[in-house]
């Protein structure tokens, strides 16, 4: 079963990419979970299985309080790599985007990952 | 204060022509030229240079052997020597490999206390450089800078983000990426133009960056399709006084279903 993991600093971005995560689930047999990190991780958890997600990791060290791209990009890649995660989705923002990157390049040293760091405007 | 400024060569998007029938993008034969970012990014190194009175703005850029010319712009601008990546076998890596050989390029350029990058490219636009070399080089990155103060061994930077403006500090060396609202890129004099003939430009290839093309990825990612958004312009033109129009352009409208949604 291929990994779906879902992750956007805003969660209003999360919840759309759940939505399209959803449209892959069936083509691809899919299970999707989703990334929830920082400041109140835990209380915000719950909406995102209200938006699809079947699964949330919650990250809620203090070193993520503040979003930061590498710090954020590498809790992403202890979660992708933990957790069998095949194809990510992180929402299009300024901080995405720079986050995205990051994670391709460190999650890159792992041969059978494949791994596609995108998602919605 | 030494710098190192990364461009892209890309074709002269002003001059590039869609075919109608097909809506695919006529490339050949378009002038290449670099971005507007990447120009913004030159110019800041370049005045920080200045305003020291002292460093070397170095430009590093990846692409085709036409780079050997287009190069020159960025010399004519204020660059003081271009190192250009021009082997053709890099062509074929993915983001990731081509990220590698740019980081070995920076460290074979050595010393730099800041490196350069526009936000994105202006074709691609896919913005992944500077956070994947952040990765590579272990620097700290700050993104989308609007304005930017350098002292011996730091920087301030004010960032645009979605919802608000930040205001960050880092310590130097350190990779910055920036957008047009930095700064206005200078027109080059002739003078400048002619001196820039005389401006080293480095041409470096896999050997010389030891690099082992095995140990690079493949470019895995296919481009599909890439086409021009079809046009759905009806092209309605009424004709006649302006009296009779507004009413003919209300109900056209109206029928449309604009108002009231």
């Amino acid at each position: 079963m291929p990994q779906i993991l879902v992750f956007s600093e805003k969660d209003e971005i999360a919840a759309e990419l759940l939505a399209g995560a959803k449209a892959l689930k069936d083509g691809l047999a899919a299970d999707i979970s989703a990334a929830v990190l920082g400041k109140d991780a835990a209380s915000r958890a719950s909406q995102y299985f209200a938006a699809g997600a079947e699964k949330v990791f919650v990250g809620g060290d203090a070193n993520l309080n503040d979003v930061y791209a590498d710090t954020y990009a590498e809790a992403l890649a202890q979660i992708a790599n933990n957790n069998g995660v095949d194809i990510i989705l992180i929402g299009s923002t300024k901080m995405g985007k720079e986050i995205a990157p990051r994670l391709a390049q460190k999650l890159g040293g792992l041969p059978d990952r494949r791994h596609r760091a995108g998602g919605r405007e | 204060m030494d710098t190192i400024v990364l461009m892209k060569q890309i074709p002269d998007l002003a001059q590039i022509r869609i075919k109608k029938e097909t809506r695919e993008a006529v490339i050949e034969g378009v002038p290449l030229i670099f971005g507007d970012m990447d120009k913004n990014a030159l110019e800041e190194a370049v005045k920080i240079k200045e305003a020291a009175n002292t460093g070397k703005v170095t430009v590093l850029s990846m692409g085709s052997p036409k780079l050997k010319d287009t190069v020159k712009d960025a010399l004519a601008r204020g660059a003081d020597e271009a190192v250009i990546l021009t082997d053709p076998k890099f062509d074929r890596f993915n983001a990731r490999g081509k990220a590698l050989i740019l980081a070995k390029a920076i460290q074979k350029i050595g010393r730099f206390d800041l490196i350069f990058l526009g936000e994105g490219s202006a074709d691609n636009y896919s913005g992944q450089m500077a956070a994947r070399l952040a990765e590579l080089l272990n620097l700290p990155l700050v993104t989308y800078i609007t304005k930017l103060e350098v002292s011996a061994d730091r920087i301030k930077a004010t960032r645009n983000m979605e919802d608000s403006v930040e205001v960050v500090e880092a310590p130097l060396p350190a990779i910055v990426s920036v957008t047009t609202e930095l700064n206005k890129p200078r027109i080059s004099s002739l003078q400048q133009i002619l001196k820039a003939a005389r401006k080293p430009i480095l041409e470096w290839k896999t050997a010389d960056l030891g690099i082992n093309p095995a140990d690079l990825g493949e470019n895995d990612t296919r481009s599909l399709s890439n086409l021009a958004p079809a046009e759905t312009r009806k092209n309605i033109i009424l004709e006649g006084g302006t009296d009779d129009n507004l009413k003919k352009l209300v109900n056209a409208l109206t029928q449309e279903g604009v108002w009231g949604r």
